[in-house]
């Protein structure tokens, strides 16, 4: 880590392969034979898979890595043996060649619109120099080299990555707009390396290097150096123009290419989403295996049989009426046959393994995605944005989440800071916004401003802008009209620092007029711009400082400015800096200027900027006062940032802080976010020396980040307090509805957020994830021996396990707590259904009478009618005398405590989430009725999120909008993206994005339920249906000598399924609604059929198949009795029984289908239709171009027969019998809460759907 | 790299009912209501349904003579004893009496049944060629190969395929049924008795100057005794690939018992209104082995309903099926009127309602 200039050695003196070395392509003639930088990729991209060529073995490549394709490739090849073939050779392809292209197509349609889009952007323009002419030369995007300089001017986009050499701008700055990197709109500042005069020319060919890390996908990143004649000056990100940026504000620059093509960060960036399987496939892909075990068992049972048959069918007349073996002369040899018919077992009752049920999924999802992508309330129309599927493949996991975790600022909140108090002087101030506006609306409509009004200052109508606490106002004005109290301590005043703090301690840029280059000619454009387009001319900043309303001068001509920040904290601060006439009038990257109070404008120099990081949790800025020549640190940061870093030595420090801490108390009880900010003088000296420490530090090119940050935190010691803010985050429209409504739904809901204890809690109260009464347990431990105990403590005090098997209620204190200890130590799971029981206790009978269900259930009955809750689950159809014995024990076991509520700060979680503690933690957590850790790093809460799927085998859902969310995000069963203030780093990693945090209410109580209902409907059936088929031709083996007949045509055997009966089901998957959104949503307590995976389960896929077996038993031997000993043919018989087993499977899907639309019964009649024209059209067609069934006038013969009709009809009727039995039985005296909902949203209306108003006035009896 | 960004309201979804999903629907509820109805309605559908069928099907008359074991004409032995040695096929005639007890109206089809023959073999069904079936000439190369072993011989250096080859037509059941009442004989008529597509369509004789010279590159089947030319020497029309007998047989019958149509009565001359009781006599001309296979044969005479042939099963099905809607309909009335009705815990009120509606 020492050495890291290479001054004497050049930049070869270490080697790392990662590195490159880019030289300019100047002076060589040929635009082919550009030196320096050959092995560098160009800038063309190439998102696409597939070439025209590689496309058919890529692809076919591609599908055979899945499972199931390979399965059936195997039994297409099986196919081919002589002896096993089952089907004609070409025919078994039909079903896997179908499959496949349909899959095909998808990903070529797919890659066919990347190739479109690769193409646009190839062939976009750009300016790239030509060292032949001398001069800036226009050249497609595909063309730029690794070394290129090229000439962007302004609102062009950046064609690669380009490190800025020159800029039109005098201070060699340029502006630049990322929101197609990171979706932030604010402007983002770039500079010049070298210092302007020493920008090399083109011209002139003059040579220089620059020296980079290898290519890497962090957009945040980028370290490098540049070496120009005899200087070597570090690069940064701050001289990283990338690929994809626009140019803002800035007349053209000029810069080298560094990364071209698919090395930028743009494209490295460009992963997509990951791959994600459901919780429903993952099941499914078990049951599978299991149809895979019953094949084999189907196969063997045939194998064996037709040994036995063989052996008992007398072989003298054997030969006489049963052909041998085939390529045998004679003879059947019972232990050969019965392998080979094995074999063709598996080819005949390959179709168990649902072929088209991995192709049908795929389809359905397709389609659900479409409506969700279609509903329009899902979309927010100020932000003109809906919600985003971006992993399309999870869909039903929607409706099977048990564990949310939210992230708080920017989800939860609006991210829209108000800045509303603030403590200096040992005082504190509270604040109250102009022009209080309600809700998100208002808000969003202020930012893009008119600023039409001629008497009004632009700054101070801003409504982030907070009306000046007179008190504090009067405090600054004495600051100017008094001579300087002598009291302060040294020579400066703690309220003007405080202010210069909140003015230049940020990045804030200032930007001035919003007005669209394009829309120039209306200069008032009413609200044209939304903070993404700049005026060119950016640079004359005119502004008139408005501080008291008597000087309604020559504002004409007023520019407003506006301020525009990474962070909205920062820009909060500043313009109540602004409100009290400090106002920030430019930054440049090596000075601010500001506007006192006193009119008087004073330019600092920055030195330099500390940014801010998660780990040091404040930045600083280092001013130079040219006056006075004083060097000051500027710092702000999270309270106990600051505190540490405190200057002890001063008098009065320790008790300022005190007052501080108690003000700092008082902010975070009301909600609001608060910083503290210090200052620190230094002298030349000891800043020269930490500044050559810096400098060698930010070259380093491995350790950068590490190193930076040692010297950062050396220099930031030895503060001065100055005082504290408290900013605002408002709640966002709809928040505790919604939390509301998501506990209700049975939901646990966790919040995990980087804020302060009291802050979260404050929150958490607001936005109904903590209700008055509760008993809200903080857990704050840093010591890693009390925290076992302490843990044991809030054991005891909440019960332990949770369910009254694992609460001895008369044990000692000690036997609790090691039931506790061996419980919860070994038997998560165990306690895991006990939790669940409780958690339902509207549902379960049994756990009615013990506290927390009947909790719930008090809760569900406040809200649901109560016929939605069966009779013997409802406390009060107990017998009176047991009921009132156990609501008293219960509410006595209660009334102590309340809810429990678990709060943790981020240090006693890091102890928690140590291994041997991890189960305590999710014992107490899992009893809690909210959990909210705050001070949590981004890596605390992927871990708290993992520790909780992983352990409790739960389906979890991320809510974040931030950067910091990103690991949690992608570690979560569903990571939600808000689309929020700050960036799209959140949105790039998540698998729905959604423009508000309410709209999870509707995607999951709503399309989540839905779509676990169809998929988990269509897969159940899906494994029916196929086994119904299989088994069929199963039964017809016990009629023919176990020999492989099939009663049937081979094509009728193999387009049953891809053909006839596969539209209906997607239909159900896309369309079907077992209860309308509007109970769906009225009613999260619905949500629990998804939450507890009631539709499909094991067991269900069980009573599939046994169902399955009786069917097909009905479909095969109904016919069979009523042929039996008649004339009819093999093939008639086919007919009759396909036929059968079609009318059979499509009406047992009817019976499920709960909504029937004009798109069902249209899609019902469609395949019915295309099996009738189909079997005509066939049978009529040819006359031997079938070998095997030739079917020539078959399915006309046999449909003219009375038997066909009839054995369809009665068939039908027995076969579905049972489960119509069963699930009358079950909805009229067994009835599931959905069926009471059914029942209550439709009976009263017939065909028009239920209304919300009938609903709600439910909710309110 | 997305498209800069669209003005507002751009990206709203549609409000049509389709895409919201709020198309008109019906929803079917399970309730007594809706389900009660159904099973009666079921029930009382099918039990006359059923018994219709019943009807039907008992007033086919059918009557099934045995002649498995039948004992060759003068001789000890069972023809069956006589036929069992298939390398050298003696003829055996055996005559069988039986007795229609009452008279049969309408028109008489016979048939003949066989048992435990798997003609619904796999290999066995393959076992054909339908190409040459059509009248096209097959060699060696074009044969279906499945026809195998029953496919041809190499005679003299060149191949010639049966005809037709295949285990179907090499096992062309082969007993000649005669029928006589008292003294007098019953006309049987051996055509009208196939598919009339499979007559017109699927079976031609291939060409040639005659028939014989048409077969005349081809061998008669292994084990058939005469070439194919000469099934019906008497009827040109019924010769050859035409024979209905061969037509018939080669509809492979779907389980091990079955039984194929053989004549039908002549009913224009003597026995105009159908065969009266009395005692009649079966002669057969028996070549067909089944006893090594534990099969049986038998002569059926039976009359024909719009139904088909005689068989009760579906009327009965039809009628069970019916009871059972019924009573359960029965039983769950019952349930619902005793628990469905006063359900005094419900609050609503609205599922007593349910019950109670229509």
């Amino acid at each position: 880590m020492g050495q890291i200039m290479g001054g004497k050695n050049g930049p070869y003196n270490h080697v790392d392969f990662g590195k490159r070395i880019v030289t300019p392509n100047l002076g060589t003639p040929e635009p082919d034979d550009r030196a320096g930088n050959p092995y560098y990729p160009d800038n063309k991209i190439q998102t696409t898979k597939y070439t025209i060529l590689s496309f058919l073995p890529k692809n076919l490549f591609e599908q055979f890595h899945r499972l199931a394709n390979v399965y059936f490739l195997f039994i297409v090849c099986l196919n081919f043996v002589p002896q096993v073939q089952a089907y004609g050779k070409e025919i078994a392809m039909l079903p896997v060649i179908f499959v496949l292209l349909v899959t095909a197509i998808k990903d070529m349609y797919e890659d066919y619109r990347r190739y479109r889009m690769d193409k646009e952007v190839n062939n976009r323009i750009c300016r790239v120099y030509s060292g032949a002419e001398k001069q800036f030369k226009g050249c497609m995007w595909e063309e730029v080299r690794v070394g290129d300089v090229v000439h962007v001017g302004c609102n062009e986009m950046i064609p690669a990555d380009l490190v800025l050499l020159k800029s039109s701008d005098k201070t060699g700055v340029c502006h630049l707009e990322t929101a197609n990197l990171d979706g932030e709109t604010n402007l983002k500042t770039r500079e010049t390396a070298l210092p302007l005069q020493e920008a090399p020319s083109w011209e002139e060919g003059e040579h220089f290097w620059i020296e980079c890390g290898r290519p890497s996908s962090d957009v945040y990143k980028f370290n490098g150096r540049i070496k120009h004649r005899k200087t070597v000056l570090p690069l940064s990100k701050a001289q990283l123009l990338q690929r994809g940026c626009v140019l803002r504000n800035t007349d053209f620059i000029e810069g080298i290419v560094v990364y071209a093509g698919p090395d930028t960060k743009a494209m490295l960036n460009n992963s997509g989403p990951q791959y994600k399987r459901s919780k429903l496939e993952r099941q499914m892909n078990i049951d599978v295996a299991f149809c895979a075990v019953i094949l084999v068992i189907m196969c063997a049972a045939g194998g064996i049989g037709n040994g036995l048959w063989i052996n008992w069918y007398p072989q003298d007349s054997a030969q006489l009426f049963i052909p041998p073996i085939e390529g045998q002369s004679e003879g059947l040899d019972p232990a050969l046959d019965g392998f080979i018919r094995f074999w063709m077992y598996i080819v005949i009752f390959q179709v168990i393994i649902p072929l088209s049920l991995y192709v049908s999924i795929e389809v359905i999802k397709m389609g659900q995605v479409y409506f969700i992508h279609q509903d329009i309330h899902l979309y927010d129309h100020s932000s003109d944005t809906s919600l985003q599927c971006r992993a399309l493949n999870i869909t039903e996991d929607l409706g099977q989440i048990q564990y949310v975790f939210t992230d708080k600022t920017g989800t939860l909140t609006e991210n829209m800071m108000v800045f509303r108090r603030c403590a200096v002087g040992g005082k504190d101030y509270a604040h109250n916004i102009k022009d209080e506006m309600k809700g998100e609306e208002a808000l969003r409509k202020s930012i893009v401003h008119i600023p039409g009004q001629t008497t009004q200052d632009f700054i101070m109508d801003h409504p982030m802008v907070p009306e000046p606490n007179s008190i504090l106002q009067e405090a600054v004005e004495s600051v100017y009209t008094e001579a300087p109290p002598s009291g302060e301590q040294g020579n400066y005043s703690e309220l003007e620092e405080f202010f210069m703090v909140l003015c230049v301690c940020n990045t804030v840029m200032v930007t001035t007029g919003h007005h669209d280059p394009q829309e120039s000619i209306d200069q008032q454009a009413i609200g044209a711009t939304s903070g993404a387009r700049w005026d060119a001319s950016g640079d004359n900043i005119a502004f008139e400082p408005e501080t008291d309303s008597t000087s309604t001068g020559n504002t004409s001509q007023t520019t407003p400015i506006q301020y525009e920040s990474e962070s909205p904290d920062e820009a909060a601060l500043v313009y109540a800096a602004a409100a009290y006439g400090y106002t920030l009038l430019e930054r440049t990257p090596r000075s601010v200027r500001i506007r006192k109070p006193d009119q008087s404008e004073i330019t600092l120099g920055i030195l330099n900027i500390l940014h801010f990081d998660s780990t040091r949790k404040r930045m600083s800025v280092i001013v130079r006062y040219p006056e006075k020549n004083e060097i000051v640190l500027y710092c702000k940061g999270a309270d106990e940032a600051i505190f540490s870093q405190l200057d002890a030595n001063i008098e009065g420090q320790q008790e300022k802080q005190l007052t501080v801490e108690g003000h700092l108390l008082n902010y975070s009880q009301e909600g609001l976010r608060t910083l503290c900010m210090a200052r620190k003088v230094m002298t030349e000296a000891d800043y020269l020396t930490w500044q050559g420490e810096y400098t060698k530090a930010a070259q380093h090119l491995e350790a950068r980040d590490e190193m930076v940050y040692m010297c950062a935190c050396r220099l930031e010691q030895g503060l001065t307090l100055l005082g504290a803010t408290g900013v605002e985050d408002r709640l966002q429209e709809g928040v505790p509805d919604t939390i509301a409504a998501l506990r209700r739904a049975g939901l646990g809901v966790w919040m995990l957020t980087g804020d302060k204890q009291e802050t979260a809690i404050n929150i958490g109260y607001s936005c109904h994830l903590l209700q008055k009464g509760d008993n809200v347990i903080r857990f704050n431990c840093h010591d890693g021996k009390l925290i076992d105990q302490q843990l044991k403590e809030i054991c005891l005090q909440l019960g332990a396990c949770g369910c009254q098997q694992c609460r001895p209620q008369t044990a000692s204190c000690m036997e609790k707590l090691h039931n506790f200890c061996c419980r919860c130590g070994h038997t998560v799971e165990a306690s895991n259904t006990c939790l669940r029981q409780q958690r339902n206790g509207a549902v379960d009978a049994s756990e009615v009478g013990y506290g927390a269900s009947l909790d719930i259930t008090k809760k569900i009955r406040r809200v649901v009618p109560a016929a939605w809750i069966g009779p013997d689950e409802d406390v009060r159809h107990m017998p009176p005398k047991q009921n009132s014995v156990k609501t008293t024990k219960s509410l006595q076991g209660n009334a102590s405590s309340g809810d429990p509520c678990l709060v943790v700060d981020g240090r006693t979680l890091a102890l928690l989430l140590e291994e041997q503690r991890a189960d305590w933690l999710l014992a107490v957590a899992r009893e809690c009725k909210a959990v909210i850790c705050c001070r949590a790093t981004p890596l605390q809460k992927a871990n708290m999120l993992k520790l909780v799927r992983d352990r409790l085998k739960v389906m979890t859902l991320a809510v974040g909008d931030g950067a910091n969310d990103v690991s949690m995000l992608q570690a979560a069963d569903i990571g939600v993206g808000i689309m929020g203030q700050e960036g799209m780093q959140a949105v790039m990693a998540s698998d729905f994005s959604t423009p508000r945090f309410s709209f999870l209410r509707r995607l999951l109580l709503v399309h989540g339920h839905w779509c676990y209902y169809r998929l988990a409907t269509v897969v159940a059936y899906f494994f029916y249906k196929n086994a119904a088929f299989v088994f069929v031709l199963f039964w017809y083996q016990l009629m023919n000598g176990f020999s492989g007949s099939a009663p049937g045509d081979q094509y009728y055997l193999l387009f049953f399924n891809i053909l006839f009966t596969s539209a209906p089901q997607i239909v159900l998957g896309v369309l079907d609604q077992n209860l309308p959104d509007d109970a769906l949503s009225a009613f999260p307590e619905l949500y629990a059929v998804g939450r507890e995976s009631r539709t499909y389960r094991r067991e269900h896929f069980w009573w599939n198949i046994c169902d399955a077996l009786y069917q097909s038993a009905v479909m095969f031997f109904i016919p069979y009795g009523a042929y039996a000993d008649s004339d009819v043919g093999i093939w008639e018989f086919g007919i009759t029984v396909m036929g059968v087993a079609l009318v059979v499977t499509l009406a047992h899907l009817a019976i499920q289908i709960k909504c029937w639309t004009y798109p069902h019964v249209l899609i019902f009649l469609a395949s019915l239709l295309l099996y009738l024209i189909f079997s005509l059209v066939y049978s009529a067609a040819c006359v031997t171009c079938n070998p095997l069934g030739n079917p020539y006038w078959l399915f006309q013969h046999t449909i003219s027969t009375p038997e066909h009709w009839g054995l369809l009809i009665l068939t039908t009727v027995i076969a579905l019998f049972p489960r119509f039995l069963y699930q009358y039985v079950q909805s009229v005296l067994f009835p599931t809460r959905v069926d009471r909902a059914r029942l209550f949203t439709t009976r009263p209306y017939g065909d028009e759907r239920s209304s919300t108003s009938t609903a709600t006035s439910f909710v309110i009896s | 790299m997305s498209a800069e960004g669209t003005r507002s309201g751009d990206k709203k979804p549609r409000d049509t009912a389709f895409k919201q999903q709020r198309l008109p629907a019906w929803q079917p509820i399970m309730t007594a209501g809706t389900v009660l109805p159904a099973f009666y309605g079921v029930g009382l559908l099918f039990i006359p349904i059923g018994i219709g069928l019943l009807v039907t099907s008992n007033n086919v008359q059918e009557i099934v003579v045995d002649y498995t074991n039948c004992k060759q004409a003068g001789a000890n032995l069972t023809c069956a004893e006589v036929v069992q040695n298939v390398s050298s096929p003696g003829t055996c005639m055996c005559q069988v009496d039986f007795t229609i007890s009452s008279d049969i109206a309408g028109s008489v089809y016979m048939y003949y049944g066989l048992t435990n023959f798997f003609q619904n073999h796999r290999r066995y069904v393959k076992s054909r060629d339908d190409d040459q079936l059509l009248g096209v000439k097959q060699s060696r190369s074009t044969l279906n190969t499945d026809c195998k072993p029953y496919d041809g011989e190499t005679v003299n250096g060149t191949f010639m395929p049966y005809a037709p080859c295949g285990a179907i037509a090499n096992s062309l059941f082969s007993d000649t049924l005669t029928l006589s009442y008292g003294s007098t004989p019953v006309g049987l008529i051996n055509t009208g008795i196939a598919w009339w597509t499979d007559k017109n369509v699927k079976f031609r004789n291939p060409t040639g100057s005659s028939l014989q010279d048409a077969f005349s590159d081809t061998l008669k089947p292994k084990y058939w005794q005469n070439p194919v030319y000469e099934l019906d020497s008497n009827n040109p029309d019924n010769n050859g690939y035409l024979n209905e007998d061969l037509i018939v047989w080669m509809r492979t019958a779907a389980f091990p018992t079955f039984r194929k149509l053989y004549r039908r009565v002549n009913h224009t001359d003597t026995f105009q209104d159908g065969l009266p009781a009395g005692n009649y006599t079966l002669t057969v001309d028996y070549k067909y082995p089944v006893t090594a296979f534990d099969g049986t044969k038998r002569m059926i005479l039976s009359t024909v309903s719009w139904l088909g042939g005689k068989n009760s099963f579906l009327g009965i099905a039809y009628i069970v099926v019916g009871c059972i809607c019924l009573v359960v309909g029965l039983v769950f009335t019952i349930i619902h009127i005793k628990y469905g009705k006063n359900n005094p815990e419900d609050p609503v009120g609205f599922s007593a309602a349910a019950f109670t509606n229509e």
